[in-house]
């Protein structure tokens, strides 16, 4: 899934808390919440949803969810119009997550 | 004597500008009684003066280097905190250029290092700038950082890579020699007085560096400047007894730092937006919070107003209690929104606990210094 590991576990101090984070991100419901806002074309809480994807993806160090979702949130930002090809990357990139973390949870 | 003759005569002719900058609108200034205009007029003038001691800086820097007398002011950092900061500032001179930035990180890039990072930074900053400057509207530019670990060190190598003008051969071997520009870059009007990869040179050389360039006529160009610095000692740290308010409406990323703090000995306080902050404060004791971390960008509340809203409390610890920003971008901006707000300082986001110590410490240093 194109992450940082080293950072993200320099950060977390423990593979157990990155594990057990990054499973409870399968879960999260700030992604959803995001797509829905979008197709529904509500522009502030798409802006909120993603700003917080960023920030989550960041700390758990997910480098590609970050670069994409950074992206989205700095076009939401700026107010231009939604970008099709920004979005679908974003969710591609989430679902390459769902499956890295979902084949993680397997492992238990 | 030639050299020294040049080099007065390009820095005073650079600093001609932005001393034109401060002279025109304080003459403005005189005439305007619009508070808002004149706040405006200030904060340009306060970017001509940041412009100006970038300047004076690197005319030290080149004076000192060519008698191997830099002073390096090393001290703790995070490479991938200077990036992510670099970062900040280069994209808005690419974007004014309608450029994009890429940038990428590998490899422990967040272990903390003992070095120069202002410089560093300024290294970074006249790469970043220089590709920008020499890449057409509509071009790459890519930044990356890779960190690798070597016994007690940290092998770093940073590269800028763009998809300009490019340069040939005999340009590439006098580009570290002060003053030298493409004649290409002459007469495309860009501006310059060709010292920026002299800088480059010295400071790489002064922290014990090496860059390399590689470059085609319209081609693009890729600098790579490869560093080794020792790794730092891990701080200790100890919140024992400290009582934390921390804002942070992303329940994942305030979980984490909740428990990272009550590991390390801490009590914490959970509030889900600004007005949850200010809700907490209110109704806790006198002296109940040591700290409040707050986030800057929060539903119904952001931490900008949540900090007027405390310190503006008629209780004694309200002016008191030390206010940090969380803010995921580093930008001169966000940091003056949140000092204006009241708030102490700033911390990027994701933090790091060793860096929130060292600002503790810091602000133990002043209280100390102070009483």
């Amino acid at each position: 899934m194109d992450g940082d590991y080293d950072n993200a576990l320099s950060l977390m101090g423990s593979e157990e808390r990155m594990r057990r984070y990054l499973l409870r991100f399968a879960d999260d419901q700030t992604a959803p919440v995001l797509f829905s806002a979008l197709s529904r074309g509500e522009r502030q809480r798409a802006f909120s949803a993603a700003h917080t994807l960023k920030g989550v993806c960041r700390c758990l160090g997910m480098t590609r969810l970050y670069a994409s979702s950074r992206d989205l949130t700095d076009a939401l930002r700026a107010g231009c119009p939604c970008d099709v090809s920004l979005t679908r990357k974003v969710h591609s990139d989430y679902e390459t997550v769902l499956r890295a973390v979902s084949a993680l949870g397997g492992e238990r | 004597m030639q050299g020294a003759d040049h080099l007065i005569a390009g820095i005073a002719h650079d600093m001609r500008t932005p001393v034109g900058v401060i002279a025109g609108i304080a003459q403005l200034m005189l005439e305007q009684h619009d508070a808002q205009a004149v706040r405006g007029q200030a904060e340009r003038i306060l970017s001509a003066c940041a412009e100006l001691t970038a300047m004076i800086d690197s005319a030290l820097d080149l004076a000192a280097g060519a008698t191997g007398q830099i002073a390096l002011l090393n001290a703790p950092f995070s490479p991938e905190k200077m990036v992510r900061s670099v970062q900040d500032a280069a994209m808005e001179l690419a974007r004014s250029r309608g450029q994009a930035l890429n940038v990428t990180l590998c490899g422990p890039c967040a272990r903390r290092v003992v070095g120069d990072v202002g410089r560093l930074r300024r290294v970074l900053m006249n790469l970043l700038s220089n590709a920008v400057k020499y890449t057409p509207p509509g071009g790459r530019i890519e930044l990356s950082a890779c960190a690798r670990e070597e016994r007690e060190r940290l092998a770093l190598r940073f590269c800028v890579r763009d998809d300009g003008m490019g340069m040939d051969e005999a340009t590439i071997a006098r580009l570290f020699t002060p003053f030298s520009r493409a004649k290409e870059a002459r007469s495309a009007g860009i501006e310059g007085t060709g010292l920026g990869m002299s800088i480059v040179h010295t400071l790489t050389q002064a922290m014990g560096g090496a860059i390399d360039v590689q470059s085609r006529p319209g081609e693009g160009s890729a600098f790579t400047l490869s560093l080794s610095l020792p790794l730092a000692a891990d701080i200790s740290v100890d919140f024992r007894g400290m009582r934390f308010l921390l804002a942070e409406d992303n329940a994942i990323a305030a979980d984490v730092m909740a428990e990272l703090l009550r590991e390390r000995g801490a009590r914490v306080t959970l509030a889900l937006d600004g007005e949850q902050a200010v809700a907490r404060f209110a109704e806790s004791g006198v002296g109940a919070f040591d700290v409040v971390l707050m986030d800057m960008l929060m539903p119904r509340m952001d931490g900008c107003a949540a900090a007027r809203a405390i310190r503006a409390m008629a209780r004694p610890d309200a002016r008191r209690v030390m206010i940090i920003a969380l803010t995921g971008a580093a930008t001169k901006e966000m940091e003056r929104q949140a000092l204006e707000s009241g708030m102490n300082t700033r911390a990027m986001k994701p933090l790091r606990m060793d860096e929130l110590a060292g600002i503790l410490m810091g602000n133990k240093g002043k209280k100390d210094k102070n009483s």
